[in-house]
């Protein structure tokens, strides 16, 4: 009897929060095994702007992750938005219009997804894969091989730009704007919402939530972080492209589900998928450092989203076992 | 004793893509006649085998319930790997060649089938994974590309109409036998119908003693051992191997053309000539776009739009049909 | 007939769901080439004993012989291996493949070739098809065929399966009367061919026609098995209700307003169920007596707006109202309490804090939305004391709790919305005695402060102590509207059976 009280407060203790820490503690070790120079301060919160725009997308993605629905149009979104502004403001438009501009596009892609997935109550990973070829396809029609640069000098080098000396302003953007979604997650009625959607949309129904107009919501609020996104890498990379989101997807989907989130919905760990997003951004730029080429970085974060899941499973299992 | 036979639906979700085939077609020929042509037969010949192959195996997946998006890195993958052999020793036997693009195309499908199943991991997480694993993989390997001098030249015959018998490309002849093939084993073996039964019902299936995980394993080790040839037939027809690059996004293009063909993404329908009808489709909207002076870069666009409304109508088409069943309840 | 050996014999069948217990030592056996019927009121055990012979769920204690030998059985395959076949209520059919490959699914005999000869396959599904009595071709698919028809094919799959034991379970209850003799003389054929049938069904006329034998259960005892012979239908509904004593009314009398406030005039979805017409007053408890599947759910969501009435109309204080979603209902005042609270009524990985509160976010939250953490603890523990709710703390997972406690925290859920029509689906379903009469008193309580009460309920007891009035349904059809003097055992449960007393 004691064996099994014993075991059930160690099966207590591994929570899949913990993962996350493990995660974060060997991805620094990963680093510092991979190059000397990993270990500074100054050097890694700058890289952080590698990465930045695409957690704030994952932000994004957690929330409808936790209402249970996935979008894979996500990086095609950035993408678009990024050369429709791109190749507007090369016929003259000013620039701050094209930023409103951007952000709205992005909006109505995403409500378009919302409206796709509410309307045929088909699966939203079938009509993301659709939307993600066209958003990407419209983008390679604008753009085509082109890589358009000429941008103003106030609009560029944000990552250049720091706060307290040291911290770049998208990794500020990024931490405030996670730090509000898990506020909003967990302290608003609106988080229990979405929360409650993703556990068991019929029960939430029963509630009287308006799932549909919820997930909407949501899809419209992916497609607007998209936007900025797309926004920020342009200040970042200071050339649009249409190759600018390419892999983007398997970035944003290891922070989501590395931090915690649940594939299944009903749990949300936007903290988690910033700690996650630490995660690959050191080891990201270990491996820069180290010279592997952005292919064998993919490999990498490929298994390890791989990694993630089963580890996830495991313990979800394990914990089920709970007496 | 009187046969009763309610609505053939099904049926004519082929013909209608067939007829959607013949109708682009000759709509874009009425816009540029020099479409009307034999060389852009060809041109939409030459593009459509290693698709073909790609689309069999994505078919089968869809069919029972899974989403691969692994196999443009599978037919990298195995391409490079027969490279590298032809890059030491050209005169390489081409049948071994092929041999070992298959079989190493089955194990990376095996290694995404036994992930989804023994870990019950969302097939299109795991093949996102392994997309980029072994995309990545390649490259931790070498990653040169294989160039033309690399490639025994009877393999690049193979992709040209005059060097073979009957004047159809060999490449071509193969996606098509490997297409009977695959028609004749989801129609008429045991293993087949277990595809179609899982895709539709997974707890009925196993209430009838199919396993089930088995099923989906092996349509996984099936979509990759087809991507592995694949990437012989696509070596052959474009005559290198640039591995960042091959097969990249040829997955989502293999599940328009499977969407297109009556595939349905909810599992258990679908059939071998809807899937190359689709891929007819797609290889004539190819064609057509480059020879009307579109700019080229439509072609995923209009992909995406496919997919989007191909699934639709499946989806309307299903719904009504439930409604009849419903007005049949009484 | 007499000295043959059981095919099944099932002694001391016992079955709990954590504390919930459900069968209590059931001896059942089946005869080879007998029809068995297993009859009994809603809950008695009658589902949950085939389920366990099936397969799906393990029984606590006691032990079940096939032939002789002891079986144990980990899921329904092993129960397919040792001849057992379920036909379910509705059909766990490949609607997109063929009929003949519904059949055959599993079991096609392909020794010698690796290629299926479908024109063969399409003979022997000729064959089987043609002793169902069904006329249609057995390469159409599956999905066009209505849902009587594939209970058919599913009959054919189970005798080509070479099933000895057929288990059904409702079988008639989606099937005209045409069908429903169909189906009759189908099983009586299947008698004859030496098949044995379990046969699970409310409609006690059927069972008279081709039972041999009857089991009757009630509360999860058995009461006792006996020759269809030596029984009438009046019998078999007294065994099943038990010779009680009628209770005395728990209801003080509490003061009913004379002016109905809720009324349903004629309310109707076509195919569910069609021209409901009832009112109920304040203070009053409305009982909705009947089968299950007679369609009080769907009554119910309809008046809550899940899925809203089509014709007819609700008035509420004398004025219509137009309810198109859950929302519009709760705006009306009206509150649904789901029968399945797990399912809906509950998120059962979440506090009761959270699933008390979920339906009042104004109480609990300030400005913006932003949740009053406080608030919440002290309305949640507030409401779980006064439904006398066993906890240890609001932050406790709802999942953690007992069947009774977990129904209180529904309950709870929905009166904090303060509603005027209260509806209450199966409000003690699965819930132990002690709980039971706690909720009942919450139930008299809320009536006395002046609610409509629309209780839902497949328990006799329940529905005649509690009730000032009760409406019986069947079949979709209201058969019955019976007044607090008028009523009586028999009175209601004649007419959930459409069956008219002499």
């Amino acid at each position: 009897m004691k064996q099994m009280q014993l075991t059930n407060r160690f099966k207590r203790i591994i929570k899949p929060e913990l993962i996350i820490f493990i995660f974060l503690i060997l991805s620094i070790i990963a680093g510092v095994l991979l190059s000397p120079n990993f270990l500074d301060a100054s050097f890694l919160l700058s890289s952080t702007t590698l990465q930045a725009e695409l957690g704030l997308i994952a932000v994004a993605f957690t929330l409808l992750m936790t209402a249970g629905e996935i979008d894979l149009s996500v990086a095609s979104n950035m993408t678009l938005v990024a050369c429709i502004i791109a190749v507007l403001y090369q016929k003259g438009i000013n620039m701050v219009l094209l930023i409103i501009l951007g952000l709205i596009i992005g909006t109505i892609l995403g409500f378009i997804n919302g409206i796709l997935v509410t309307a045929t109550k088909l699966p939203s990973l079938i009509i993301t894969i659709g939307t993600m070829s066209v958003y990407k396809g419209l983008a390679q029609v604008l753009v085509g091989d082109a890589a358009i640069s000429g941008f103003p000098e106030w609009f560029i080098g944000i990552d250049d730009k720091m706060v307290f000396k040291i911290v770049p302003i998208p990794l500020v953007i990024l931490i405030v704007v996670g730090i509000i979604t898990e506020l909003v997650l967990k302290n608003t009625f609106f988080g229990r919402k979405v929360t409650a959607i993703g556990l068991n949309k019929e029960a939430a129904r029963y509630s009287a939530v308006d799932v549909d107009k919820i997930k909407i919501f949501l899809f419209s609020l992916q497609g607007l972080f998209c936007a900025v996104a797309g926004i920020m890498s342009i200040s970042r990379l200071e050339v649009a492209k249409y190759s600018i989101g390419t892999g983007g997807e398997l970035d944003v989907i290891t922070m989501v589900l590395l931090g915690g989130t649940a594939f299944s919905g009903g749990k949300g760990r936007t903290l988690g998928t910033l700690l996650a997003f630490f995660v690959l951004v050191f080891i990201r730029t270990g491996m820069r450092l180290a010279i592997f080429s952005n292919y064998s970085q993919i490999a990498v974060i490929g298994a390890l989203l791989i990694i993630t899941m089963i580890i996830s499973q495991k313990i979800e299992e394990f914990s089920k076992d709970l007496i | 004793m009187e046969k009763t036979e309610r609505f053939r639906i099904y049926n004519f979700r082929e013909l209608s893509t067939l007829i959607m085939v013949f109708l682009v077609y000759f709509i874009v020929c009425l816009i540029e006649p020099r479409f009307f042509s034999f060389n852009s037969i060809i041109n939409i010949f030459l593009f459509f085998p290693f698709l073909l192959l790609v689309a069999l195996g994505e078919m089968m997946e869809i069919i029972s319930r899974n989403v691969d998006v692994s196999l443009g890195s599978i037919l990298a993958f195995s391409g490079y790997v027969v490279g590298i052999i032809f890059r030491g020793n050209k005169d390489f036997p081409l049948i071994l060649a092929f041999l070992i693009a298959i079989l190493f195309g089955a194990f990376l499908g095996l290694i995404n089938g036994v992930i989804v199943t023994k870990f019950k991991i969302p097939s299109v997480i795991v093949t996102l994974g392994t997309m980029n694993f072994y995309r990545g993989m390649i490259f931790i390997l070498g990653g040169k590309q294989i160039d033309n001098s690399n490639i025994p030249k009877d393999l690049v015959k193979m992709s040209q109409p005059n060097a073979s018998v009957i004047g159809v490309p060999y490449s071509v002849i193969i996606s098509i036998v490997m297409a009977v093939l695959v028609a004749v084993f989801l129609t008429r073996t045991r293993k087949g119908r277990e595809i179609y039964a899982t895709g539709c019902n997974p707890e009925a299936a196993k209430l009838r003693g199919i396993r089930v995980n088995m099923v989906n394993i092996l349509v996984f080790v099936l979509a990759g051992a087809l991507s592995g040839l694949a990437g012989m037939i696509f070596i052959s027809r474009i005559g290198y191997l640039d591995p960042g690059v091959a097969g990249k996004g040829l997955e989502f293009t293999a599940i328009a053309a499977v969407v297109i063909g009556g595939t349905s993404m909810s599992g258990g329908i679908g059939t071998t000539l809807g899937t190359v009808f689709g891929c007819l489709l797609l290889g004539v909207i190819n064609n057509a776009i480059s020879i009307t002076g579109i700019s080229g870069y439509w072609q995923e666009a209009i992909y995406g739009i496919i997919i989007i409304a191909a699934v639709i109508i499946d989806n309307v088409i299903k719904r009504s049909l439930q409604k009849y069943q419903g007005v049949l309840r009484g | 007939m007499e000295n043959e050996v059981p095919i099944l014999c099932a002694s001391k069948i016992c079955k709990s769901f954590g504390k919930n217990e459900v069968l209590k030592s059931i001896d059942f056996d089946i005869m080879p080439g007998e029809i068995h019927a297993l009859i009994g009121e809603n809950g008695a055990g009658k589902s949950t004993l085939l389920k366990i012979l099936f397969g799906v769920h393990r029984q606590t204690s006691g032990e079940v012989m096939i032939n002789g030998k002891c079986v144990c059985f980990n899921s329904p395959l092993d129960a397919k291996t040792h001849g057992i076949a379920m036909i379910h209520q509705e059909p766990l059919a490949f609607q997109d493949l063929s009929i003949m490959e519904n059949i055959f699914m599993g079991h096609i005999k392909n020794n010698k070739k690796i290629l299926i000869d479908w024109n063969q396959l399409e003979e022997e599904a000729d064959k089987v098809l043609k002793a169902l009595g069904l006329t249609f071709s057995p390469r159409q698919k599956m999905i066009g065929i209505s849902v009587a028809e594939q209970q058919l094919v599913e009959i054919g799959a189970a005798l080509v399966s070479d099933a000895k034991i057929i288990f059904m379970d409702e079988p008639t209850a989606s099937l005209t009367p045409d069908e429903v003799n169909n189906l009759l003389s189908i099983i009586k054929k299947l008698k004859e061919q030496g098949k044995s049938i379990v046969y699970i069904s409310h409609r006690l006329e059927e069972i008279k026609e081709i039972a041999d034998r009857v089991t009757v259960l009630r509360d999860g005892n058995l009461i006792g098995t006996y020759k269809n012979s030596d029984l009438t239908q009046s019998d078999m509904i007294s065994l099943m209700i038990g010779h009680k004593l009628n209770k005395e009314s728990r209801k003080q009398t509490v003061r009913v307003y004379e002016e109905p406030y809720f009324q349903a005039k004629g309310i109707g979805i076509p195919g569910i169920f069609e021209d409901i017409s009832f009112d109920v007053r304040k203070g009053e408890v409305l009982g909705i007596a009947g089968l299950m599947g007679a369609g009080r759910t769907e009554v119910a969501r309809a008046i809550f707006g899940i899925t809203p009435i089509e014709k007819g109309e609700i008035l509420i204080n004398g004025k219509k109202v137009e309810i198109k979603s859950p929302a519009d209902a709760i705006k009306n005042g009206i509150a649904l309490v789901p029968e399945d609270r797990q399912g809906l009524g509950l998120f059962l990985n979440k506090t009761i804090a959270f699933n008390s509160t979920f339906m009042i976010p104004k109480k609990i939250t300030k400005a913006l939305g932003w949740l009053d953490k406080n608030q919440e603890k002290n309305i949640s523990e507030e409401y779980a004391k006064r439904f006398k709710t066993k906890f240890t703390s609001v932050d406790q997972n709802v999942g953690d709790l007992s069947g009774g406690n977990q129904q209180k925290i529904n309950l709870a859920k929905w009166i904090a919305t303060d509603p005027q029509v209260l509806i209450l689906d199966e409000p003690t379903r699965g819930i132990d005695i002690g709980a039971k009469e706690e909720v009942y008193k919450i139930i008299e309580q809320l009536a006395e402060e002046g609610k409509c009460i629309i209780m839902i309920s497949s328990e006799l007891d329940e529905i005649l102590s509690l009730s000032d009035r009760v409406m019986v349904m069947y079949e979709g059809k209201q058969t019955a509207l019976i007044n607090k003097e008028d009523l009586s055992e028999m009175k209601v449960l004649s007419a959930a059976h459409d069956y008219v007393m002499q």
